[in-house]
């Protein structure tokens, strides 16, 4: 029997959580609805897009078009004007709302959206060069609308900004993807200098984006010498996850440290990032994982056995494990859980 | 006159809303529209204790802060008239966006009958008036407050929230940096996970009341609580949310004087009545006027049923310590005040402004004091300051990342001026919390 059949199925639970109390819980129930592209989730999630009030909403659009249905796109088209957010002038909420429906737009091959997205290059604004940038660059097709705002997000137009994207963590961890994807040399001797930025969180990035960019010796040194210098785990994880990226070294340490990290946070990191690699070797670490007092460790271990178990089908040992987090005090596992098996619809009954 | 030497109390309340609002904006982010008035008053409060002879005050206010010069102003004026100890003045304001007169805005000037020029000469003179106003109802505050002095008894206690009212504001995403959740949640770029609040929400506040020998109710009750208290947007003056919580202590008591401080929260916010409803100026009020409203039964819930149960001594000690660096400098730097006040076990302390409040927490939990009652923006001179996790996972909070070294307060802007600049080192707030417990200690003897 697949799970749709049933009253609380997985997907079912999923859709619900749109319109649950607890912004996160509808934003990552967004996310989880885009990774499954399935078309019954359109309606639902135009129904986020347009009727939530919440910037959290800016998931929803980023999973319509990764659904990709294009005949949502007049449904789409207002809300790049009238987001239907409150206005945030001092903040960009708003501004991250319209961007992500012009975004969505544009990968659906509709360009209205356009004139709005060039405006934001033309004001050098960041929620466009760093926040939507690698959604930008990464997006398929060729067409002379999405190539009008791809050839904005330039290295010199980055580096030659102001403003948060080389101050603030976030943002700066976000030009680092763009950078990344950008791979000129320009973008690389930043990279290179972000490996000593003040935050883990830029310097593991930046490590990411660099050998993502092209892994010279110059490059793949620079991101080895953070191993034993790097005096964090998150750093070290990611460095170790880059190199591995490209073809460089093993995934020893981040098995180590989805075991040992001391900070929650790291540990999810590390395993999330076994499952990156897709290294079945490590599934045991992932497996352990499951049972966390963290959430978020959980959560990580349920994604990496989805794409362990991707590369090597046929392993339902931890699904037992997972079926039981469909029931776990914390929404954000549960949805997670639930995405696992509506993943699966015909592989697994979900009773609970 | 009386010969009683023991514990005394008195307060007073004066009102320091500006005479001329339609002329200025207020501090928030209703600013960009000419403001229409005044939602509701904004208040000073003093409390003025007498021991042995010795006489100190606590202050908190209805302002956005406290600016530096006005502490100095405030604190002269009322030892000259009270004969306090200038030291002895523990100074705090409650940190309402919609407050703390400023000047418009040139569009918002444009908007305004008459031409630009003249209207900013107007709005000029009325923060002119706006700040004599403040400083004088501070100092008047003070002089009725030890007018009002009376033997008194007084009594602290700590209780909990029962329903949401301040939510960590910062939402951590799986790049492990984070974005800042104000108003209407987070916006994750495409695809990121969210991993959760980056940090734990504000659900404890601590109270002190003090009453009348002989009476059953309190005259006034002190609150210390870790929230911003502001919702946004709307152009016109109001004590906020910080306002209503007074109102709605003052409604179920009767007689008493509410004071309202707010303890380190820099990453907390009161969200969880947004979004704003669409709609115009009039459904924006009444939003705004109905979360403040909402708040403050919920704040008056859980510190009405504490006062209740509270056992009244008559203080037999009250000692104070004083630390400043930065207050000799003629120029405008960074200055840190920190003002301790123990009286018997409780303690009264003020610190600057916009501390995360993992540090109260971690204040409240390595106090030495039975109960601990933190009042912020006491007149220092600094912006927000993080954890130093904080600062390397960013966030509006840390946007502009750290300072280079503890003790950096200019920077050189890019014409080659030297600026302010009072970014938070990563050892700034341990240093302070640090401080503030090296002088409870002191203050207690251990």
């Amino acid at each position: 029997m697949p799970v749709e059949s049933s009253n609380r199925s997985p997907f079912g639970d999923l859709v619900a959580a749109l319109t649950a109390d607890d912004l996160l819980v509808q934003a990552d129930a967004a996310r989880l609805l885009g990774e499954l592209r399935r078309p019954e989730s359109v309606t639902p999630l135009l129904r986020y897009v347009t009727d939530d009030r919440h910037y959290s909403k800016v998931a929803g659009f980023h999973a319509l078009a990764e659904i990709g249905d294009r005949s949502i796109s007049p449904s789409l088209r207002p809300l790049v004007s009238e987001p239907n957010c409150p206005d945030d002038w001092y903040w960009y909420g708003r501004r991250s709302v319209q961007t992500a429906a012009a975004v969505a737009l544009l990968a659906l091959g509709d360009e209205s959206g356009v004139p709005f997205l060039l405006a934001l290059a033309d004001a050098g604004d960041e929620v466009l060069f760093c926040w939507y940038g690698p959604a930008v660059l990464k997006m398929a097709g060729s067409s002379a609308a999405l190539e009008s705002v791809r050839s904005r997000i330039t290295s010199q137009a980055i580096c030659e900004g102001t403003g948060r994207r080389f101050a603030d963590a976030g943002f700066t961890v976000m030009t680092a993807r763009t950078l990344g994807l950008l791979g000129d040399p320009l973008a690389c001797d930043k990279l290179l200098e972000l490996l000593s930025h003040q935050s883990r969180y830029v310097r593991g990035q930046a490590a990411m984006s660099l050998l993502g960019a092209g892994a010279t010796s110059r490059h793949l040194q620079a991101v080895r010498n953070l191993l034993p210098t790097d005096p964090t785990d998150f750093v070290k994880i990611k460095a170790t996850l880059a190199l591995h990226t490209a073809g460089q070294g093993d995934t020893g340490l981040i098995a180590q440290l989805a075991r040992t990290a001391d900070d929650a946070f790291d540990r999810a990191v590390a395993v999330e990032a076994i499952g990156l690699t897709g290294d079945a070797a490590h599934r045991a670490e992932v497996v352990a994982a499951l049972s966390h007092a963290d959430s978020y460790v959980k959560r990580c271990a349920v994604e990496a056995i989805e794409l362990l178990s991707a590369r090597q089908p046929g392993d339902d040992s931890s699904t037992e494990i997972i079926r039981r987090l469909l029931d776990d005090p914390h929404a954000l596992v549960r949805l997670q859980a639930a995405k696992y098996f509506a993943a699966r619809p015909f592989e697994v009954e979900a009773k609970r | 006159m009386s010969t009683d030497t023991g514990f005394r109390a008195g307060v007073a309340r004066r009102d320091l809303t500006p005479a001329n609002p339609e002329l200025l904006s207020q501090s928030g982010m209703g600013r960009r529209a000419v403001t229409f008035g005044v939602l509701d008053p904004l208040y000073v409060e003093a409390l003025a204790m007498q021991l042995d002879g010795q006489l100190t005050f606590l202050v908190t206010s209805d302002l956005l802060w406290i600016l530096p010069p006005w502490q100095a102003e405030i604190r002269q004026k009322v030892s000259q008239r009270t004969g306090c100890d200038p030291r002895h003045i523990l100074l705090s304001s409650n940190h309402t966006h919609s407050a703390s007169a400023v000047m418009p805005a040139n569009r918002v000037l444009a908007q305004m009958p008459g031409e630009i020029e003249d209207n900013r000469k107007k709005a000029q003179a009325a923060i002119d008036a706006s700040t004599r106003r403040i400083i004088d109802a501070f100092v008047e505050s003070c002089v009725a407050a030890q007018a009002n002095l009376q033997p008194a008894e007084f009594a602290a206690t700590s209780t909990r929230l029962k329903s949401t009212m301040g939510q960590n504001r910062r939402m951590r995403m799986g790049s492990g940096t984070c974005v800042t959740s104000w108003g209407a949640g987070p916006m994750a770029p495409p695809g990121e996970k969210y991993v959760g609040a980056a940090g734990p929400d504000s659900s404890d506040i601590t109270v002190a009341a003090f009453r009348h020998i002989g009476a059953a109710a309190p005259f006034a009750v002190m609150t210390s609580y870790g929230s911003h208290i502001h919702l946004y947007e709307v152009p016109a003056f109001s004590g906020e949310v910080a306002g209503a919580c007074k109102r709605n202590i003052e409604s179920r008591l009767g007689g008493t004087t509410a004071i309202y401080a707010v303890s380190p929260a820099g990453n907390i916010d009161m969200h969880c009545v947004h979004p704003m409803p669409p709609g115009d100026e009039n459904d924006r009020v009444r939003w705004f006027q109905a979360s403040a409203d909402l708040l403050g039964r919920r704040f008056a819930e859980a510190v009405v049923p504490a006062i209740e149960s509270l056992r009244y001594l008559r203080p037999a000690r009250m000692v104070h310590e004083y630390f400043s660096q930065g207050e000799d400098s003629t120029e405008v730097r960074r200055l840190t005040v920190i003002n301790a006040l123990l009286l018997d076990d409780v303690a009264f302390l003020t610190l600057p402004g916009e501390l995360f409040v993992e540090f109260g927490l971690q204040l409240a939990a390595a106090s030495p004091a039975r109960q601990l009652l933190a009042m912020t923006f006491n007149g220092s001179n600094s912006w927000y300051i993080p954890t130093p996790i904080g600062l390397e996972q960013g966030s509006y909070e840390a946007m502009r990342g750290p300072a280079r070294s503890i003790d950096e307060d200019t920077t050189t802007a890019p014409d080659g001026k030297t600026i302010v600049s009072l970014l938070s080192h990563p050892e700034t707030g341990s240093r302070i919390i640090e401080q503030a417990l090296a002088m409870l200690r002191r203050l207690l003897g251990r």
